[in-house]
């Protein structure tokens, strides 16, 4: 697939920086900050998030970081063309859309953001304020080159969260399995090997981007998969969640320089198991 | 014709509606009976104002993803695709209530959609875009199917949204008040499969907007005293912005279509208000010269159902057979956001999917 990662950046909030929308906004900005691209070149915007500002469910989110960074709010000269902006709800899936759309050439430009919110009058969700950037543009050599994703919905139950009325709030309540992160290890390392199976073995200069949650799971997949993987340090006691893989991407970023393949690697609850071969000239940022 | 399972694709194929499902609860409940314990119910007709005469509401064991399910199975009964043959499976709603009106996050609904029905070897995720989502789901299959991804997929919705207007009826005390468009809203599910057909077939223009600069105008947020939602509109103000700026959109997915509009069959756009539905529709007759009727409504039973609307719409005029082989449609999305969109296909086939086909 020619879709390459122009530029990516990422942030991580506190107990003061906790608005997904604000920590989004810094993200987004300085990923174009870095690409030297103004907003309102940005034909797409995907973001992906669980924890929202509010608890807004309507509109999506993407279109609040839209006008929040300047991504032709209003009717321009190009319109009606313009920002197409939507949510989508797991990283690598949105990952994958906003690609196809700039391999088709339906967006020369996409930015994909994940972004989650600090819960306020929370003790700890597990999620931390955190959020990242990609900016993806066309390559005719190198990128993207296949997505796979498998669901096990006999391991739904092992993580289930949702938002209830408990008589004075809406409050969030998350519900995990003791086996949550085995089931993830052992969904990433089944499908993992017919990938390879598939594309074949991985390159000796690979570098695996994983989920950064549950926690222990990038530690985990490099010991079954005998892949080098990126660990970020999380926030405390919570997890960097939906902008984890950027975060990686950002934070490791002489490892990822250096190395000539990527294989990304998330889960996330149902169980949905991801991956995405990226490849890359071993001496460039991406 | 479509494309055998087992052709290979190329960068030539275009996508297509194989075919449509819909889920309705059973119980009704009428806009006078929904009034009679508005805080103001004399100041709000709301049948004058909106057209909306009823809508279907969740009872006992509905939500929104057993509306969801209910709808992909239909729509997989009028599709000569088995579940084990979709690739991709996206839901496309906003609400996500299950039992006990709790909002669930995770797992993704289309997880369990997908689960429920037997499409065990389909990618899922949902996807989040107001009232658009379902036409933005649309945009992203025909974008896969274009490309050679994918064969084919299934887009789906289920809506437990009255919360909204129960919500709201304590609260409204006349036509302008920000909540009045909650009591427009009805429960549905909407389900459909778009799969790879032909170059000269199916959907030939898809354009989308955001005016993010708008996206204030419609908020739907947790209700803070108590269970469920609630949404504060400006419904003039948007209605204002979507006839003044929709006009270029409509334009450009005519004419990517290659379509003129007086050869356009139907306009079937978001339905909110048989009024909005209607003006907006004159202004159009103004701007392009055609003094013809094209704008077509689907509200007075079971009221503004969000993301399904355009499809429980396209579902109704296809069943009554006023939509007919061979014409085409514009599928015109507004949404919160403000998310503007158009996309049109010619009907074929899909049409054979109906009992008054033959």
């Amino acid at each position: 697939m020619p879709t390459r990662i122009e530029a990516a950046h990422a942030v991580r909030g506190d107990r003061e920086h906790r608005s997904s929308l604000e920590l989004a906004k810094t993200a987004a900005l300085g990923c174009l900050d870095k690409a030297g691209c103004p907003p309102d070149r940005v034909d797409l915007i995907t973001y992906s998030g669980l924890l929202r500002d509010d608890h807004v469910q309507e509109p999506a989110n993407a279109p609040f970081l839209q006008r929040a960074i300047g991504a032709n709010p209003v009717p321009g000269e190009r319109y009606p063309s313009g920002t197409f902006s939507f949510d989508v709800s797991e990283f690598l899936s949105a990952l994958e859309v906003a690609a196809g759309f700039v391999e088709s050439g339906r967006a020369e430009r996409a930015l994909v953001v994940a972004a989650d919110a600090g819960l306020v009058g929370c003790e700890s969700s597990g999620i931390a304020p955190a959020a990242g950037a990609l900016l993806l543009t066309r390559d005719p050599e190198r990128g993207f080159r296949s997505f796979r994703s498998r669901n096990y919905p006999q391991w739904s139950d092992r993580l289930q969260r949702r938002v209830y009325w408990n008589g004075r709030i809406h409050e969030l309540r998350t519900e995990t399995r003791d086996d949550w992160l085995e089931r993830c290890v052992e969904a990433t390392q089944e499908l993992a090997t017919e990938f390879f199976s598939e594309h074949g073995a991985p390159s000796e200069n690979v570098l695996v981007i994983p989920s950064q949650s549950p926690r222990g799971f990038p530690a985990a997949i490099e010991k079954c998969l005998a892949l080098p993987c990126v660990s970020v340090a999380p926030c405390g006691e919570d997890d960097i969640y939906s902008a984890g893989p950027i975060t990686a991407i950002v934070e490791a970023a002489e490892r990822f320089r250096k190395a000539d393949q990527i294989l990304f690697a998330t889960v996330a609850p149902g169980l949905i198991s991801t991956l995405a071969l990226y490849d890359k000239r071993p001496d460039a940022a991406f | 014709m479509p494309l055998e399972p087992d052709r290979p694709l190329s960068g030539e194929v275009r996508a297509r509606i194989e075919s449509i499902g819909t889920a309705l609860p059973a119980a009704r409940l009428t806009t006078e009976a929904l009034l009679a314990d508005c805080k103001q119910a004399e100041a709000v007709d709301l049948t004058w104002l909106t057209g909306v005469e009823e809508r279907r509401v969740c009872g006992e064991g509905d939500n929104s993803r057993t509306l969801a399910i209910a709808a992909a199975r239909n729509c997989l009964a009028r599709s000569r695709w088995e579940a084990e043959d979709l690739d991709w499976l996206i839901f496309c709603g906003i609400t996500r209530y299950v039992e006990g009106l709790e909002f669930q996050f995770e797992p993704q609904l289309s997880v369990e959609v997908a689960s429920a029905i037997g499409a065990h070897r389909a990618r899922t995720f949902d996807v989040g875009n107001a009232c658009a989502g379902m036409l933005t789901g649309v945009s992203i299959l025909e974008d896969g199917i274009r490309r050679g991804t994918i064969r084919r997929g299934m887009i789906v919705s289920g809506e437990w949204i009255t919360h909204l207007a129960h919500n709201a009826r304590s609260n409204v005390d006349g036509i302008t008040h920000p909540e009045v468009a909650s009591l427009t809203v009805g429960d549905s599910g909407a389900a459909a499969i778009i799969e790879s057909c032909a170059p000269n077939q199916g959907i030939q223009s898809s354009v989308f907007v955001t005016l993010a600069e708008h996206s204030d105008l419609c908020i739907g947020k947790g209700y803070p005293q108590g269970p469920g939602a609630f949404m504060l509109t400006d419904a003039a103000e948007i209605h204002r912005i979507a006839l003044l700026d929709a006009l270029e959109v409509l334009k450009e997915a005519l004419s990517q279509a290659g379509i003129p509009y007086a050869k356009l069959g139907h306009v079937v756009a978001h339905q909110t208000s048989a009024r909005a539905i209607r003006a907006g529709d004159r202004i159009w007759q103004k701007v392009v010269g055609v003094r013809e009727r094209k704008f077509r409504e689907n509200l007075a039973r079971i009221g503004n159902t969000s993301t399904t609307s355009h499809f429980l719409a396209l579902d109704h005029l296809l069943s009554t057979g006023e939509i007919q082989r061979g014409e085409s449609v514009l599928l015109l999305a507004f949404a919160s956001g403000l998310v503007i969109g158009a996309q049109v296909f010619t009907v074929d086939e899909l049409v054979d999917t109906y009992a008054h086909a033959d």
